[in-house]
């Protein structure tokens, strides 16, 4: 379903050129739950914010179910993105000035769905992640952890082909961090969402099914374990 | 839905920096309102006198009269100007045709001239034109063919007469001979024009007639209409019953091509727009800096939403339209300020009576600033249109954020 | 304190399209100030100058009653012994001239039209005033001459060539008529409105004879180098004008109240423009300062926790306000300045726009500014401390919190 092929990412820190990515190629089915590896500096978010067209490739090209990404402009990535991707963050991320039921819905509006359906699919995602009866709290409002549900709420709802978060868990405490996660397989198993997760921590890699290490802008290993 | 809500929200965010950052759009507008209702009430009232006492909405004089009018040419009149008049006031539109004489005179008196304009008129049309019964402060208007005349305050009291008391008068006449004959004042009238009341004195047309040997003349006859856009076409109209009638010796003229006066009131206007314009850039400048920060600010908000999938567009026009909504509301509370302070202004008016005395300018001594669409509708709509102008510049840059940068940001 | 103004100007350049829009609208305030201010100047200065060149002098002497009914011009109130009066005030550093002022009837073509004469002595009315400078055409008066002199636009007006003849008719002293056939030697194109356009100047024993003067004159002019300041020199001179009962002096300022309401008016009008224009920009700066301050709150709160005196910060702030404050006023003086110059050297010519007509100040055609430094310098002080001054409630908020509080601000 996702297809990089030897893809690379320079950028220029003032004097130096650094390479982010040295030629990485990989690809991604549907339904897996994936985590890409490595120390800081090993490049994993720079792969997962171009596998989430956030960024371009310096050379090499990506297909997102089957579509190329190197030639499409900032705004038909947008609309892409919009279609098939769904985002989690570190730091969550939520728009403060929306509740918990605004900054998921927020998501299918972009969608033009309509209001009724709306309703009922942001009711249910928002049960299914455990947050019912905090629909109207803002994010100020909630902990940590509930805004991350809130967060993956979101990243659902449009029932994306695919939903990248990067280090998910590392704002949060190790017992929440392993809520979230528990939720995110739960999601995975039911809707078959696929799921690819940056992490530097451990817990985190264990709980995929398949890992994929980078170290130096390379893929060092792809081990697929069963789960 | 929600770029609109999203924009109130985060407007009501940060009350403080809101409402400071409209304030300012909020002082111009306020003070442009009043402003160009002082204006409207200003040119609307030098246009009103303007009309009234010196051009009517169109004016029929004798070709040569112009030329010479500095002269005072008393034959250069309009004959027979009774049919002139009465032809005139069968026409569909108008509200009068008056005919006057106008003539300079020194008037002599305790050994001392004093110098007098004289006004010939015909006092019941007048009734809706210089409307002189309603500036009637002692005594009664002159009755037709007699010997009578009502003087302007400031002359009475230079010449110490009141009404009841008699003045002779010796003038040039038509002939360029010098005609005498006594008047009896009865009555004193104040114009609301204040350069008037220094010169002016008033007495039956006919009268005047006799006394300047003028027969069936007068030195012009003018022409109100109920819509002063329809001089233009009441001109031509004119002529072609002036044509027919065979009255060549006698020259038509809209009120707006007499001197300079429209053209001034055109460019007066003018001005105060470019005026406004400034004051509306000026009080811009908050908005526009407050763009830029917010932009800043949420810089993160700004990549989270791009990688959901909101295009650069849409992400312009949410920054867009924050800045719209304060420019808006701001522009509104500015003209409602504007409106509240120019409301009991215009009701007892502004005294400019002690600068007008000495200007050659065609205003009352009280001027009432006048609301109308141009000085609430339009101000509104001109500041919101600026207001919103400046602030897309910021608006803009958000659409060349890139999402990735924006999400490193703090 | 180098640190301090280091860091503040380190700040300025951080947010540097920021800063710019913020001076921008200070500079904007500024230059609006000085040019306003330049023209009001310069028109008032000009009028000033033109009053007491052509109209007035410094002030003149007359009798009491001639004062009090000084726009009839009355004969008979004349001064009968000018000689006495010039005696009185010799050795108190005045220049002195005789002139008889009355109204004429000038007959000239289609008809007549009322002016002022001035009589004039050619040989000493030179000392005080400049009208021989003013000659367009034809030549300055000569004792002795029948010939008269007009202003140019009343020459324009009637059609009047130098060399032709005109009639004056007015009353002599005792009342009787009396009429001058005169030839136009000479027209005047003065700086003064007043002087052109209803003006006419005869040699002052021509009317002397005319008038049946007998040696009496309806005023002296006089002309002194305090003239800007006149009230002290005026008590002096009425002190030794006391020896002489019925006789005082008026200085020009007295004599021209309806020029100086009008200047009063305008500046009135115009500083409250300004102070709109100053609130805008002061919310601009506000606004900025409060956005300066609140996002580096946890600068700040590192600041103090690394020990620096609240004291300190404030003056940070204060040099960075006051650095916005000195951009905006070297830019908006600086171009205040350059505007000013080129109205000073070339003005503006008002005369198609305005034409013959009289608005109160005694310029004719160009308006030019003039310099008035005080204003340039305090425009630019005031602009800086002003800005200084609105950072202090922000970053006095900024202090009251908690240094904790601040580090964790968000």
């Amino acid at each position: 379903m996702i297809r990089v092929e030897n893809v690379t990412k320079d950028y220029t820190v003032g004097q130096t050129v650094v390479h982010a990515l040295r030629g990485v190629s990989l690809s991604i089915e549907k339904g897996e739950f994936m985590s890409i590896a490595g120390p800081s500096g090993s490049g994993k978010t720079t792969l997962l914010n171009l596998i989430g067209c956030l960024d371009k490739a310096t050379s090499g090209e990506i297909y997102i179910v089957g579509e190329a990404v190197s030639s499409k402009n900032k705004k038909e990535l947008a609309l892409l993105r919009r279609q098939r991707l769904g985002f989690v963050f570190q730091s969550f991320n939520l728009i403060p000035v929306l509740s918990a039921y605004e900054n998921v819905s927020f998501a299918l509006s972009l969608l033009g769905t309509n209001g009724s359906e709306i309703k009922e699919r942001t009711h249910g995602i928002l049960e299914e992640v455990g947050l019912k009866g905090m629909e109207t709290r803002l994010p100020g409002e909630l902990s940590g952890g509930q805004q991350q549900r809130v967060a993956v709420a979101r990243a659902l709802i449009k029932e994306p082909d695919l939903v990248l978060a990067d280090e998910p868990t590392a704002n949060l405490d190790s017992d929440t961090g392993r809520e979230i996660l528990d939720l995110m397989v739960d999601l995975n198993k039911k809707h078959g969402t696929t799921f690819v997760f940056s992490t530097h921590d451990q817990m985190v890699m264990d709980y995929a099914r398949r890992l994929v290490r980078l170290h130096d802008g390379e893929i060092t290993s792809d081990e697929r374990r069963g789960s | 839905m929600k770029l609109a809500k999203i924009a109130f929200r985060n407007i009501r965010r940060n009350r403080r920096r809101s409402l400071l950052s409209g304030t300012a759009i909020v002082v111009a507008t306020m003070a442009i309102t009043f402003l160009f209702s002082y204006i409207t009430g200003f040119l609307g009232d030098y246009e009103s006198n303007v009309v009234r006492y010196l051009t009517g909405h169109v004016r029929i004089r004798h070709v040569g009269y112009d030329e010479n009018e500095q002269l005072n040419p008393l034959h250069l009149s309009v004959a027979n100007y009774k049919d002139v008049v009465r032809k005139l006031e069968a026409e569909d539109g108008v509200v009068a045709v008056v005919p006057r004489t106008r003539f300079f005179t020194a008037i002599y008196r305790n050994d001392q001239t004093f110098g007098g304009i004289g006004l010939g008129v015909d006092f019941e049309r007048e009734q809706q034109m210089m409307r002189i019964q309603d500036s009637l402060v002692q005594g009664r208007l002159p009755r037709s063919g007699e010997r009578e005349m009502i003087l302007s305050a400031g002359l009475a009291r230079e010449l110490d007469l009141e009404a009841g008391e008699k003045l002779t008068l010796l003038t040039k006449n038509k002939y360029m001979g010098m005609s005498g004959m006594t008047f009896l004042v009865t009555g004193i009238v104040r114009f609301q024009v204040a350069g008037f009341n220094d010169s002016f004195f008033l007495m039956p047309i006919d009268t005047a007639a006799r006394f300047l040997k003028m027969d069936n003349e007068a030195t012009e006859v003018l022409v109100m209409l109920e819509d002063s856009k329809q001089a233009d076409a009441f001109v031509e109209r004119t002529r072609g019953i002036l044509a027919n009638l065979g009255r060549d010796d006698l020259s038509v003229q809209a009120w707006t091509k007499v001197g300079m006066i429209y053209g001034m009131i055109r460019y007066a206007q003018n001005i105060y727009d470019i005026f406004a314009l400034i004051f509306f850039l000026l009080a811009s400048t908050v908005i526009v800096n407050t763009t830029m920060m917010v932009i800043y600010e949420r810089m993160r908000e700004i990549g989270t939403v791009a990688a959901m999938g909101m295009t650069p567009g849409e992400i312009v026009r949410l920054f867009f339209l924050e800045a719209f909504y304060i420019g808006a509301i701001a522009a509104f509370i500015g003209v409602l300020i504007g409106v509240a302070i120019t409301l009991p202004l215009a009701r007892t008016g502004i005294n400019v009576g002690g600068i007008t005395e000495g200007v050659d300018m065609e205003l009352s001594s009280v001027l009432y600033p006048r609301l109308n669409i141009r000085s609430t509708v339009f101000v509104f709509f001109y500041a919101t249109a600026i207001a919103s102008l400046a602030s897309f510049i910021p608006s803009r840059r958000a659409a060349k954020i890139e999402p990735v940068e924006a999400l490193r940001a703090v | 304190m180098k640190f301090l103004i280091t860091l503040a100007w380190k700040n300025l350049s951080r947010y540097r399209r920021r800063t710019m829009i913020t001076a921008a609208a200070l500079a904007v305030g500024l230059l609006f100030f000085i040019f306003l201010d330049g023209w009001l100047q310069g028109a008032e200065r000009e009028s000033e100058r033109n009053i007491i060149w052509y109209e007035s002098g410094s002030a003149k002497v007359m009798t009491d009653e001639y004062l009090e009914d000084l726009k009839s011009m009355p004969l008979k109130y004349a001064i009968q012994d000018p000689a006495a009066v010039e005696q009185a005030l010799e050795g108190a550093g005045v220049t002195t001239t005789r002139r008889t002022v009355f109204a004429g009837e000038i007959f000239y073509g289609e008809g007549s039209l009322f002016v002022k004469v001035v009589a004039v002595d050619p040989q000493t009315d030179e000392k005080i005033y400049r009208l021989s400078e003013t000659v367009a055409e034809g030549r300055y008066l000569e004792s002795g001459d029948q010939g008269v002199l007009l202003g140019e636009w009343l020459a324009q007006d009637l059609g009047i060539e130098v060399g032709e003849e005109i009639t004056i008719r007015t009353r002599t002293r005792y009342g009787a008529f009396q009429t001058l056939d005169l030839i136009v030697v000479g027209v005047l194109n003065t700086p003064n409105p007043v002087v052109n356009k209803g003006t006419a100047f005869i040699p002052l024993d021509l009317a002397d004879e005319a008038l049946e003067m007998e040696g009496a004159v309806t005023e002296l002019t006089l002309y002194f180098p305090e003239w800007r300041d006149p009230e002290a020199k005026i008590q002096s001179l009425r002190e030794r004008l006391s020896v002489l009962p019925g006789i005082t002096v008026e200085s020009w300022k007295d004599l021209s109240r309806d020029f100086l309401m009008i200047a009063q008016a305008k500046s009135a009008g115009s500083s409250v423009l300004l102070i709109l224009v100053f609130i805008i920009a002061a919310v601009g700066i506000s606004n900025t300062m409060l956005m300066a301050v609140y996002e580096r709150v946890r600068e700040i709160g590192m600041m103090r926790a690394m020990g620096m005196k609240d004291g300190a910060i404030r003056v940070a702030f204060l040099f960075e306000a006051g650095g916005i404050g000195l951009i905006g006023a070297v830019i908006g003086v600086g171009l205040g300045v350059i505007a000013n110059w080129l109205m000073v050297r070339w003005g503006i010519d008002m005369s198609t726009l305005m034409g013959h007509m009289d608005i109160g100040y005694r310029v004719a055609g160009v308006f030019r500014s003039a310099w008035h430094p005080q204003a340039i310098a305090g425009g630019f002080v005031f602009g800086v401390i002003a800005a200084m001054l609105f950072s202090i409630i922000p970053s006095s908020r900024a202090l009251k919190m908690q240094i904790t509080d601040c580090l964790r601000y968000e």
